[in-house]
C-alpha cells in the first residue's frame, strides 16, 4: 500500500491530563477548569488513585523498551 | 491490550492517511434471533447478498487498502454457507478476523472449524441476566447459548470477549452480568449503549434516560477496577463516553490515550451484505451508503465518496446544541456519529457524555430524549427524537 496515494485526514488532537484531578485540559499552563489547580503539579486524585504510579511505571517501561533498542542495534553492529 | 485489539490501535500515519484499519462487515442479515433492540431488524437474509466469488474479491480489496482487523457480523455471521472460507481468506491475508456473535446454534465443532479457519476471536452478546437477555432476545435459551459459546471458545483458546448493551433494562444488573461473563472466561467486556435505531427505536422504551448516563458510568467505573484485579479488561465501546473524571480510567494515560473523535469513514469501514459499503456498519444507507462494490471498487469510494469522507478533517461545524460550546468540542466532535444520527438525523449533538450530563447536572439541569416520529420498517431506519431539558 502506497500511503502517499491515500485520501489525507487530520490527526486526533492528544490532551494534556491536569496531574491534580486527573481529568484532561486543554492547556497545561493554566489553572484547570475542573479543579481550578495547576494542572503541572502532581497531586490529589492523580496521586490517590494510583494515576501518577502508572504513568511513571509506562514512562520507565518505554525508557526500559528504547534502551533495550538502542544497545541491539549496538550489538548488531559490533557483529 | 492483547492480540485481539492490538491492529485496531491507531498510529499517526494511519490518522493522516486514512488508512482503513478496522472494518464492520454484515455478512448476512439472516438471523436466528428477533431481538427487541436491533437495529439492523436483521431476521431473513437479503435478496442480493454477495456470493463467494464477490466477498473473496472484496476482501482482496481490503487488504490491498491496508486493512488489519475484520469482525464479521450479522444478522448472524456463522448462518452463511461459506463463512469459514471468508474467515480463511482473511486470515490468508494477515487480517485479523473476529466475530461478533448471538452464538444461539454456535457448537464445538463449529468453533474449532473457525478456529483452522484463522478466526482470532469471538464476542458474544450478552444483553442481561437471563431472563431478561432471552427476553429482549426473543429466544428461550440464548443466554445459556452465549455462556456455552464462551466456554467452549475458551477452552480452545481462542480469546473471547462478551458485549453488553447497556439500556433501561440493563442497567440495574450490569454488575451481575460482569460477575457471570466473567466466569465464563472473558478476557474484554465491551459495553455500548442501545441507540435508537430500527426495533429499539420502535422500543423506545428500552433506551436509557441519558440523565442516568452519570450514574451508570460511575457504577461501570467501579466494575472497570474490580475487573483489572481479576485480568479482565473493561472496553467502553465507541458510543460510551465521554471525558469527565474516568475517562484517564478507561481510555487514557498521560499525554493521550482519551475519545479521540468518531473514527468513522477515517480509519473504520462498515459493510452491508449486499456489498453497499458506509463509514460505519450502523449508519443508515439512505444518508451514509458511498456505493456498492458491485459498481465501484473499495479503492474509488474510499478515495472519492463524500459519504464516506465527512468525519476527516475534524472539523467543529457540524456541532450543535450543548455540544457545540463544549470544552472538548474540538476534540469530541459530538462522538459517537450513529447515537447521535440515529435520534436526530443529523450527527452533532449527543446526551450520552457523561462530561455533558455532569456540566448540566452542576446547572440543576438534565435531559431526556422523547420520540416525536416512529422509524420505518427497513433495517437501520430512524425515527426522530428530540430533548427535553427538566429542571432537577
Amino acid at each position: 500500500m502506497d500511503l502517499s496515494t491515500m485520501p489525507k485526514g487530520k490527526p486526533s488532537v492528544s490532551l494534556p491530563l491536569c496531574l491534580n484531578c486527573a481529568e484532561y485540559v486543554l492547556d497545561q499552563a493554566v489553572p484547570c477548569p475542573h479543579c481550578n489547580h495547576d494542572p503541572m503539579k502532581p497531586g490529589g486524585r492523580y496521586k490517590d488513585d494510583g494515576f501518577y504510579a502508572r504513568d511513571a511505571l509506562e514512562r520507565l517501561l518505554d525508557v526500559m523498551e528504547r534502551a533495550a533498542k538502542l544497545q541491539e542495534n549496538v550489538e548488531n553492529k559490533q557483529e | 491490550m492483547n492480540e485481539m485489539s492490538a491492529p485496531r490501535i491507531l498510529t499517526d500515519q494511519d490518522q493522516e492517511h486514512c488508512v482503513p484499519v478496522y472494518v464492520v462487515w454484515e455478512t448476512t442479515l439472516a438471523c436466528n434471533l428477533k431481538c427487541g433492540h436491533c437495529g439492523s431488524r436483521a431476521g431473513d437474509r437479503r435478496d442480493d447478498e454477495l456470493d463467494t466469488q464477490e466477498a473473496f474479491d472484496l476482501i482482496d480489496q481490503m487488504a490491498a487498502l491496508g486493512t488489519r482487523e475484520i469482525t464479521i457480523i450479522g444478522g448472524e455471521a456463522f448462518l452463511r454457507k461459506d463463512w469459514l472460507k471468508l474467515v480463511e481468506r482473511i486470515s490468508s491475508h494477515g487480517i485479523l478476523c473476529t466475530m461478533q456473535t448471538g452464538a444461539y446454534g454456535l457448537n464445538e465443532k463449529m468453533l474449532r472449524a473457525a478456529m483452522d479457519a484463522g478466526l482470532g476471536g469471538i464476542g458474544v452478546s450478552v444483553d442481561g441476566l437471563e431472563e431478561d437477555h432471552d427476553k429482549i432476545r426473543g429466544r428461550k435459551g440464548s443466554f445459556q447459548a452465549c455462556l456455552k459459546a464462551l466456554r467452549i471458545a475458551k477452552e480452545l483458546g481462542m480469546v473471547t470477549s462478551a458485549n453488553t448493551q447497556i439500556n433501561a433494562i440493563s442497567y440495574q444488573y450490569l454488575r451481575k452480568v460482569f460477575d457471570i461473563v466473567a466466569d465464563a472466561g472473558i478476557s474484554h467486556w465491551q459495553l455500548q449503549w442501545t441507540v435508537a435505531m430500527g426495533n429499539a427505536a420502535d422500543n423506545d422504551d428500552v433506551l436509557l434516560q441519558p440523565y442516568l448516563v452519570k450514574p451508570v458510568m460511575d457504577e461501570v467505573a467501579e466494575i472497570f477496577k474490580h475487573a483489572q484485579t481479576i485480568g479482565v479488561t473493561v472496553r467502553p465501546g465507541n458510543n460510551i463516553g465521554y471525558f469527565g473524571k474516568h475517562e484517564v480510567l478507561w481510555r487514557g494515560g498521560q499525554g493521550g490515550g482519551h475519545y479521540a473523535g468518531c473514527p468513522a469513514g477515517h480509519n473504520a469501514i462498515g459493510i452491508e451484505a449486499d456489498g453497499t459499503i458506509k463509514a460505519c456498519p450502523s449508519l443508515p444507507k439512505e444518508r451514509y451508503s458511498g456505493g456498492n462494490i458491485r459498481d465501484l471498487t473499495l479503492e474509488d469510494m474510499w478515495h472519492n465518496s463524500p459519504e464516506l469522507a465527512f468525519n476527516r478533517n475534524r472539523s467543529t461545524e457540524q456541532l450543535w446544541g450543548h455540544c457545540k460550546g463544549c470544552l472538548y468540542s474540538d476534540v469530541c466532535r459530538g462522538g459517537c456519529t450513529w447515537t447521535a444520527d440515529s435520534l436526530f438525523r443529523k450527527p452533532g449533538n449527543n446526551p450520552y457524555c457523561y462530561y455533558r450530563v455532569s456540566t448540566l447536572e452542576k446547572q440543576g439541569i438534565r435531559e431526556r430524549v422523547q420520540k416525536i416520529e416512529e422509524a420505518p420498517d427497513t433495517p437501520f431506519a430512524v425515527g426522530l427524537f428530540e430533548i427535553i431539558e427538566e429542571q432537577i
